[in-house]
């Protein structure tokens, strides 16, 4: 589900594999999610540019990781979001929690 | 359609959660059919996907009947989405909303630094769901929730309503979407 695009010492870039992103798969992406990060790396970048659409268990599901990686000092960063997805960030403002941006390279470099 | 006129549809649908995806493209194939023209059909149909998606979690989760049923309406003015169980009454965060409780009082079912959901007592087992959003810039991201499911449809949502009936124990999920 989870697939590795690039790591380095301060990044660790995922792709997420699913076009659903829902309850069929939200308990599963965490288990997957957890077991990859916390090892070290100041930002965890997940790509979520195949998902056309995401519920409130795999909202729940990111939150949850969002949370672990604080407590880690890391961050979690999200990119690639369609359209329909950005919306449901927006809607429920978790545009305001998680950091977002368009694509891996939009990321800062210096972040 | 024709402008005003009301097409409805009945879905039994399996509680297994294969039945998730073709259920909800199977309910959006009818609003789309159904929507008026020049109405703002893939804003509308992104809302449907929302809410159905939200009650067929909810179904998934909570409820022990082997099937959900839900009926769609459309019309020019509003799309009504029904999903109907028989279960017990709905308990959030332990609070026992059909408990007797005074019509018009507000009742907090979750908080965080981003939004409040209430329930606002109309009866006996009514309740009519509203999120009001923090004014507060400052997030505390331990205390953020986990679980947005009513949230988001009551959101999405003009008008969002839950009933209980005691004697059948038919719980009723009511939502209305102004068009």
């Amino acid at each position: 589900m989870i697939k590795v695009y690039k790591e380095d010492n301060q990044s660790l870039q995922l792709d997420l594999d699913v076009v659903e992103a829902n309850l069929t798969n939200a308990d599963e992406f965490k288990k997957e999610a957890m077991t990859m990060i916390g090892t070290g790396h100041k930002m965890i970048i997940i790509n979520l540019e195949r998902v056309e659409y995401i519920d409130s268990s795999f909202l729940g599901s990111l939150v949850s990781i969002l949370k672990h990686l604080i407590g880690l000092k890391s961050d979690l960063i999200l990119v690639g979001l369609r359209k329909d997805v950005a919306d449901l960030f927006t809607l429920i403002r978790l545009d305001k929690v998680f950091k977002i941006y368009g694509s891996f390279a939009d990321v800062p470099v210096n972040y | 359609m024709k402008m005003g006129v009301l097409s409805t549809e009945e879905f039994l649908i399996p509680n297994v959660c294969g039945s998730l995806v073709p259920s909800l493209k199977e309910i959006l194939e009818f609003v789309g059919k159904n929507v008026a023209e020049g109405l703002d059909a893939e804003q509308i149909l992104f809302k449907v996907k929302i809410i159905v998606t939200e009650l067929l979690n909810n179904a998934l989760k909570h409820v022990k009947n082997s099937k959900t049923f839900i009926r769609v309406s459309v019309d020019d003015k509003n799309i009504h989405i029904i999903k109907q169980d028989i279960g017990s009454r709905l308990v959030i965060n332990d609070l026992y909303l059909c408990q007797k409780k005074p019509a018009g009082q507000k009742v907090q079912i979750s908080q965080d630094s981003l939004n409040s959901l209430y329930a606002i007592i109309e009866g006996e087992c009514q309740l009519k769901f509203i999120c009001e959003e923090s004014t507060d810039d400052k997030v505390d991201y331990g205390n953020l929730l986990e679980h947005f499911g009513l949230l988001i449809i009551t959101k999405t949502a003009s008008e969002f309503t839950y009933t209980h009936n005691p004697d059948t124990f038919l719980n009723t999920f009511d939502v209305l979407i102004h068009l």
